[in-house]
């Protein structure tokens, strides 16, 4: 289904099919309670470029929970005053990217950036999870079959939690500044990040959000592409739709629309109006949930691709330090 | 080189016209002198995010340009086919190496570059020679901002032909990194039932000249525009990705360009299962190549 900018009236007042379960905030309290709990094993070193230039390159490599051996990549200014840290998140199924393309960060907003390879994709994160449920179509509906706690992005959540704790422990941080940014699945992490530890994420850019309003994109057969392990899944497990209710509620823990009413800080979000990855009603569900102080930037010949001119709002929108976030061009 | 079974012999069939470096001097010097108008979009503590105007009479070029404080030199990104010039964002990548940053919107509209030709014409295809010089007037332009430092160029595509361009014309340049380039090759890849980018010369063909009576001189004539008469000189550090499925840029013609260029600090990183697209890998030798070569 294609969506035009008339079709307005609708999206604008949809929030989204899939079910919140009942103990939705009470189940991620827990999930986030766990991993305080967790020793922290970590170690940060030289990344695989020289010390030259006004920007430093570092790998973080950590433990999650489970033993799986995680990483990200660090980048941030050669400064002497603390500065701001962007917590990033890649594509679906993905990887962080190159470490030039994330210098963009640190190089125009003067951010120090961590970005996490996401456990079992394309990165350097494994995964030495087990998971109730079939593999097949990559990690979407991994742990499907299992308890919502050991699902797949569960875990993935838990990982970015235990990060943030590194995160805090990092010098040489303005942990009064932290942000969010991300497209698709990364546009999905960032969101649930900022629901998750509201009390630390100052703004969140987000983008085409994966994961979004799974339901939705099942009944529009949009379950294709990122989607596809959904139509997999049910398929092979659900052909006659006798258990989408159960499947969907439980899906529900890890829908970014869910996540989108706990976010408390400024959000700057875009939609492209040709995206088939995403679906356009599916970005509207998250962002018409959002509760506090927003705007939507719509892209109506843009797909599920770079928007340029997103990725430069980003920097006003993450240098600005003025009261009026969303019009003023003040930078600090 | 590459010892890889799947890779193909080094081979082009573009030829050196003997007026080459007459034709080019010719160009750059009949470029008429521009007008430089700069604005300020946004500025950050890294740099100031500008629009500059190139204009001479009603011929207009835009580009953006980034302004760090101390810049330590200045770096010209050419785009692709089929794309605008690069945003601040993804421009702000090169700042860390003490670049300024140029970039110009190049006339490459994937339609048109690869247009109506006239052999007769030097170049062969006159939008694409109006590519070529607009590529010209912005390393004019950036030797005027930033006088006195060194130049690095870096392009993908049509892009890397631009950069692979202003490297072989300027002693200026220093550092030249391309992904792919096109046009590369070609008499092999204009050649008889051409499709895609080069369908526009396949279909002049078959309307004005449908037994190709007239392709050698038309293919002498785009001999001039060929990259591979751009291979980088010897005071020129020259980084080169080639993805081996590129349609564009054919692998066997990017091997040959780099065996030819006679710079005595080059790389060449393959990608065998890439074509016409980005490379995470190829970034980051991007990075270190630049890092390594000017901050």
């Amino acid at each position: 289904m294609t969506w035009k900018p008339d079709d307005r009236s609708f999206l604008d007042s949809y929030r989204g099919t899939t079910p919140c379960p009942e103990d939705f905030a009470v189940f991620w309290a827990e999930r986030m309670a766990e991993m305080n709990r967790v020793p922290l094993e970590w170690e940060l070193r030289d990344g695989p470029f020289p010390a030259r230039g006004s920007v430093r390159y570092q790998e973080l490599r950590f433990r999650g929970a489970d033993g799986s051996l995680l990483y990200a990549k660090y980048i941030r200014p050669a400064s002497e005053q603390p500065v701001p840290l962007l917590l990033h998140f890649h594509g679906y199924p993905g990887a962080t990217r190159s470490w030039l393309e994330l210098t963009s960060y640190a190089a125009s907003m003067g951010v120090a950036m961590l970005a996490m390879d996401c456990r079992g994709q394309g990165g350097a994160s494994l995964d030495a999870a087990s998971y109730q449920s079939t593999r097949a179509s990559g990690n979407m509906i991994l742990g499907l079959d299992g308890p919502p706690e050991q699902m797949y992005y569960v875990k993935v959540h838990q990982d970015i939690a235990l990060l943030i704790r590194i995160a805090r422990q990092l010098p040489g941080l303005d942990l009064d500044r932290v942000y969010v940014n991300g497209g698709s699945q990364g546009g999905a992490l960032a969101l649930a990040t900022a629901a998750l530890h509201s009390d630390l994420i100052r703004k969140a850019g987000i983008q085409y959000p994966f994961l979004s309003d799974f339901q939705k994109v099942w009944e529009l057969d949009a379950d294709l592409i990122a989607y596809e392990g959904l139509r997999y899944y049910m398929r092979w497990f659900d052909p006659m739709g006798l258990h989408t209710d159960e499947i969907f509620r439980k899906l529900g823990y890890v829908d970014t629309i869910n996540f989108a009413p706990m976010v408390r800080c400024p959000v700057l979000f875009a939609t492209g109006f040709q995206d088939t990855i995403c679906p356009p009603v599916t970005q509207y569900a998250v962002y018409n949930r959002i509760t506090s102080p927003k705007r939507h930037l719509l892209y109506p010949d843009f797909a599920h691709e770079e928007i340029q001119e997103f990725d430069d709002r980003l920097i006003r929108f993450f240098c600005c330090q003025g009261p009026d976030l969303w019009e003023e061009e003040e930078y600090v | 080189m590459t010892n890889r079974t799947n890779w193909p012999a080094p081979t082009c069939s573009t030829q050196h016209p003997v007026d080459f470096d007459i034709f080019w001097n010719t160009c750059q010097a009949s470029l008429a002198p521009d007008d430089l108008h700069e604005t300020e979009d946004f500025s950050s503590p890294q740099a100031a995010f500008c629009r500059l105007i190139l204009q001479n009479g009603e011929d207009v070029l835009c580009a953006r340009l980034l302004r760090p404080a101390t810049p330590t030199s200045v770096l010209i990104d050419f785009h692709d086919i089929g794309r605008s010039a690069r945003g601040h964002y993804y421009l702000s990548r090169y700042l860390p190496a003490g670049c300024a940053v140029l970039a110009p919107e190049l006339p490459a509209d994937a339609a048109v570059c690869c247009g109506a030709p006239d052999p007769q014409t030097p170049g062969g295809v006159p939008v694409l020679l109006r590519t070529y010089k607009a590529a010209l007037r912005a390393l004019r332009a950036a030797r005027q901002l930033f006088p006195h430092l060194p130049v690095a160029v870096s392009g993908e595509g049509l892009g890397g032909a631009m950069a692979l361009l202003c490297a072989a014309q300027s002693d200026a340049v220093t550092v030249c990194t391309v992904l792919n380039p096109l046009l590369l090759d070609l008499r092999t890849m204009a050649g008889a039932g051409a499709g895609g980018y080069y369908q526009p010369l396949t279909n002049w063909f078959r309307a004005q000249n449908p037994t190709r009576s007239r392709q050698e001189e038309l293919f002498c004539a785009l001999d001039h525009l060929d990259c591979m008469n751009f291979a980088p000189p010897e005071g020129c550090a020259f980084l080169l990705g080639s993805s081996r499925m590129d349609p564009l840029s054919p692998a066997a013609a990017q091997l040959a360009l780099f065996q030819h260029s006679t710079s005595t600090d080059k790389r060449q990183v393959l990608f065998d299962k890439y074509a016409h697209e980005r490379v995470n890998w190829y970034e980051d030798a991007q990075l270190e190549f630049l890092l390594q070569h000017l901050a």
